[in-house]
């Protein structure tokens, strides 16, 4: 186990710096930098060279990339060009609303992608099959700036049970958090839920046609408990999987929800920092991002190993 | 994690301490007119008693598209018009329909005879949002910053024609200047009057201090900005309001889903076509920076071949569709006209701003003339503003008609801005200026798609400098009004900044609230007079 974290550790590493060198890359390619955007519409070119040097965007490119990477092994962020705060401050600020939105959606696709997957797959009625079918059709059709836009028209403007946006932390202001959290974490959880329906209903459909099932309806197993102790168990790998990759996407990804909901996360704060040439906040936010996938691969490989006990890592019993 | 940033809902339930607090404040309010009755009435004494006489909570939240940026808070750029107004204030204000400047900070001011020396009497009751008295220094400190490159503005161009600033009385600041300038005003109606001492925490906004209405209390990036009233405010009596919330809502449908849950009770500047389907509902209303515009414009670059050839330029001009533009990029709220300066100014005339008419068989004979060039064209816009992209979308139309072969490109904003103060546009792109409450020398001086020199159009006619500078020189009414007239006539004859629309920003407002106002300058939002009832 020590030896295979360790592995996982090192090809981490390896996927951060590539990470780091294509993100600074790809971000000072694009036309445009603060200190233009600072300078305002009507400025000079030597206005906007004033700027530049004022920000030390005069530099070489490595050298900035090396005052980058030292600043962030030494956890000096540095600050956002263009708002003048510490990146920290500014990831910290929003950190909360986006953990918020990950857990809330989590929740939302674990359950009803769950209630969905086993009602199709073990369910006997031709009817509550084909319902539930829909359901995921709409679910995943439906892209979340347009389940979002419906949301708010009809819960917060028509019968007016939520508000139709904002932010409110769940710890300190629980009724307003939930309320504020409902509708966005049921808009963007709509396209993973769908995907974990069909996933889990198929690996189901096929477990299902496995011999320790039929051995245990032989031996007189209800069928709730066939379904719940042998065939969910041996057709949870393929959503697990799925569900780690829709949670590492929801740390900077959940920009339409974010913005259409006024709620102030990592995605939206990227999008602004990325809009605006900020270089330091984007670099650090989307190798934050990237962080955030990797952990988020290995805690999948450790829940998938702890699952199924054919998949042990790799130097553990 | 900060605190909730829902606003209360303000349609709640009347209750029995409302009923009473509103009792008791109408009847102060009687019996404070009552008193009035008999002595002269002073402009604090009303203002005190309106005050009185607001029956629900005076908090307002103000939904914004884009937060501001305390770093270019002394700069004219649109995303901090929501704030500018609230905690700063200027030396001068301005007559909107006439722009004649009016006192503000300064009571007074007047010009020696050969218009070189402005000698400006300033307010002797103004104090700082910390407490610390407002005085010539002040003025002096703040019109500095302008020329300073990393944090200076667009009236920079007219701050360096200063010879020297000084302290001249207790109460009075003397500029010298080494030749007339006749927009020289602009520059004390503008700039914001900064404090000297807490400057250095303008930029990351955690020291925002001036002599507004509001006090700059909290700023979340991204999320809110709180303004609490001023209690010192040199206004008697005014603000009305306790405080104000800036909520940031980055997306149009959100913003409008939010006043109409009650969230918010602004939206500020949001799409002419969303405030027109929310105004129609009859249950808000429409608030427009009118008679004050953006100039929406088409861009031309003369140093490229086709658009080096006036003819080419000019059937551009009359192919273009300007009343198609106003009802689908403005929803009906702009005028056409060809003009990019204020109509009502001395010295423009009517057929001026219809000078290029909307004429697509003379635009055709005019492309033929200058031998129907066959180079594609680019129309650039800024991605995101759908103002642009509904001009691009027409003018291409128009212009394919007549023969032009056109491809649109979008840009990013940064990519755009980059370009534009980089004068790296090629061939047509559509921009906007929102220079209404400026002299046009100022816009000659200062905003890039005119500026005498270099501008974005790279005219470097030297006849266009000689008009610009009778223009600075201007000093009766007379002369500048021909001044006026001969550069609005070169900047339609050379075709280069094809006017399309003045366009209006909407706003929209809750039925109860009432007295938002917009400034002089790049119409920032005021809320000086401004109470929920």
């Amino acid at each position: 186990m020590i030896g295979y974290a360790a592995r996982r550790i090192g090809a981490a590493l390896i996927v951060l710096v590539l990470a780091s060198m294509a993100i600074f890359c790809l971000l000072h390619v694009a036309s445009g930098n603060p200190a233009s955007i600072l300078a305002g519409p009507d400025a000079t070119r030597s206005e906007v060279s004033a700027i530049s040097r004022q920000l030390g965007l005069d530099r070489s490119l490595p050298a900035q990339y090396w005052s980058w990477v030292t600043g962030n092994l030494t956890g000096h962020l540095g600050e956002s060009y263009i708002l003048k705060r510490p990146i920290g401050q500014l990831i910290a600020q929003r950190l909360g609303s986006t953990v918020e939105l990950i857990i809330g959606t989590t929740i939302v696709i674990v359950i009803l992608g769950g209630l969905l997957g086993i009602a199709s797959a073990s369910s006997r009625n031709r009817v509550v099959r084909a319902v539930v079918d829909a359901i995921s059709t709409v679910a995943l059709a439906a892209p979340p700036f347009v389940s979002s836009i419906v949301f708010i028209f009809i819960f917060a403007v028509e019968f007016r049970l939520v508000p139709s946006g904002g932010d409110a932390n769940v710890l300190t202001s629980p009724s307003m958090g939930l309320k504020l959290l409902v509708l966005p974490a049921i808009a963007a959880a709509l396209p993973g839920t769908a995907v974990i329906a069909r996933l889990l209903a198929t690996e189901m459909r096929r477990a299902s046609e496995e011999e320790f099932v039929r051995t245990a309806v032989s031996k007189g197993s209800g069928h709730l408990r066939v379904v719940l102790r042998h065939v969910v168990p041996n057709a949870l790998g393929p959503a697990i999987v799925e569900l780690g990759i829709r949670i590492g996407e929801l740390f900077a990804g959940a920009v339409v929800v974010e913005s259409i909901f006024a709620r102030n996360g990592i995605g939206s704060l990227l999008v602004t920092a990325v809009e605006d040439r900020d270089y330091l906040l984007a670099q650090d936010v989307l190798l934050l991002s990237v962080t955030f996938a990797i952990v988020m691969q290995f805690l999948t490989e450790l829940t998938m190993s702890k699952i199924d006990p054919r998949l042990r890592v790799r130097g553990g019993r | 994690m900060t605190e909730p940033t829902v606003a209360p809902d303000q349609s709640s339930t009347f209750s029995r301490r409302a009923f009473i607090g509103g009792a008791l404040a109408t009847a102060a309010a009687v019996g404070g007119a009552a008193t009035l009755k008999s002595s002269p009435a002073s402009a604090a004494s009303i203002a005190t008693a309106l005050r009185s006489a607001a029956t629900k909570s005076s908090t307002l939240t103000v939904g914004i598209l884009a937060d501001v940026v305390p770093a270019s808070l002394l700069r004219i750029i649109g995303t901090n018009t929501p704030v500018t107004s609230l905690v700063f204030d200027t030396v001068l204000g301005g007559n909107l329909k006439n722009l004649r400047p009016q006192p503000n900070l300064a009571t007074s001011w007047a010009w020696n005879a050969s218009n070189t020396k402005l000698v400006v009497q300033l307010r002797d009751d103004v104090v700082y949002q910390t407490g610390r008295p407002f005085g010539p220094e002040d003025v002096i400190f703040s019109v500095e910053q302008t020329t300073n490159v990393t944090n200076g503005d667009q009236l920079g161009a007219i701050a360096h024609k200063i010879t020297k600033m000084s302290r001249t009385g207790k109460n009075e600041v003397t500029f010298e200047l080494a030749a007339p300038v006749s927009n020289f005003l602009n520059l004390l109606q503008i700039t914001p009057v900064v404090d000297s001492k807490t400057f250095s925490g303008l930029a990351s906004g955690s020291k925002v201090i001036g002599t507004g209405p509001f006090h700059w209390e909290s700023w979340t990036p991204g999320t809110s900005l709180q303004l609490k009233r001023n209690p010192s405010y040199w206004q008697k009596g005014k603000p009305y309001l306790d405080a104000v919330t800036l909520s940031v809502i980055p997306n149009g449908s959100a913003l409008a889903d939010a006043l109409q849950t009650g969230q918010i009770q602004l939206a500020w500047q949001m799409a002419a076509q969303q405030a027109n389907t929310l105004v129609h509902q009859g249950s808000y209303k429409l608030i427009t920076s009118a008679p004050q515009y953006t100039d929406a414009y088409i861009g031309v670059n003369t140093a490229a071949a086709p658009f080096n050839n006036p003819k080419v330029r000019q059937a551009v001009a009359y192919a273009l569709d300007r009343n198609r533009m106003v009802t689908q990029a403005f929803a009906g709220r702009a005028t056409a006209t060809c003009v990019p300066f204020p109509l009502t100014l001395a010295g423009i005339t009517s057929a001026e701003s219809n000078y290029y008419s909307y004429d697509p068989r003379k635009a055709k004979q005019l492309f033929q003339e200058a031998g129907s060039p066959s180079t594609p064209i680019s129309l650039i816009f800024s991605a995101g503003n759908a103002i642009q992209e509904a001009i691009v979308n027409i003018a291409q139309n128009d212009l394919e008609s007549i023969g032009f072969r056109v491809s649109i490109q979008s840009l990013t904003s940064a990519t755009y801005q980059a370009q534009n103060q980089a004068a790296s546009f090629q061939g047509l792109w559509v921009g906007t200026i929102d220079g209404a409450g400026l002299d046009i020398a100022t816009w000659l001086m200062a905003l890039n798609p005119l500026k005498v020199g270099t501008n974005t159009s790279h005219v470097t006619n030297s006849y266009y400098a000689t008009l610009a500078n009778r223009l600075y020189a201007a000093s009766t009414p007379q002369k500048l009004a021909a001044a006026t007239s001969a550069v609005t006539k070169f900047v339609l004859q050379e075709a280069f900044h094809l006017t399309v629309a003045h366009g209006y920003y909407t706003s929209v407002a809750a039925k109860n609230l009432d007295g938002v106002a917009h400034s002089l300058d790049d119409y920032n939002l005021v809320l000086t007079s401004a109470r929920l009832t």
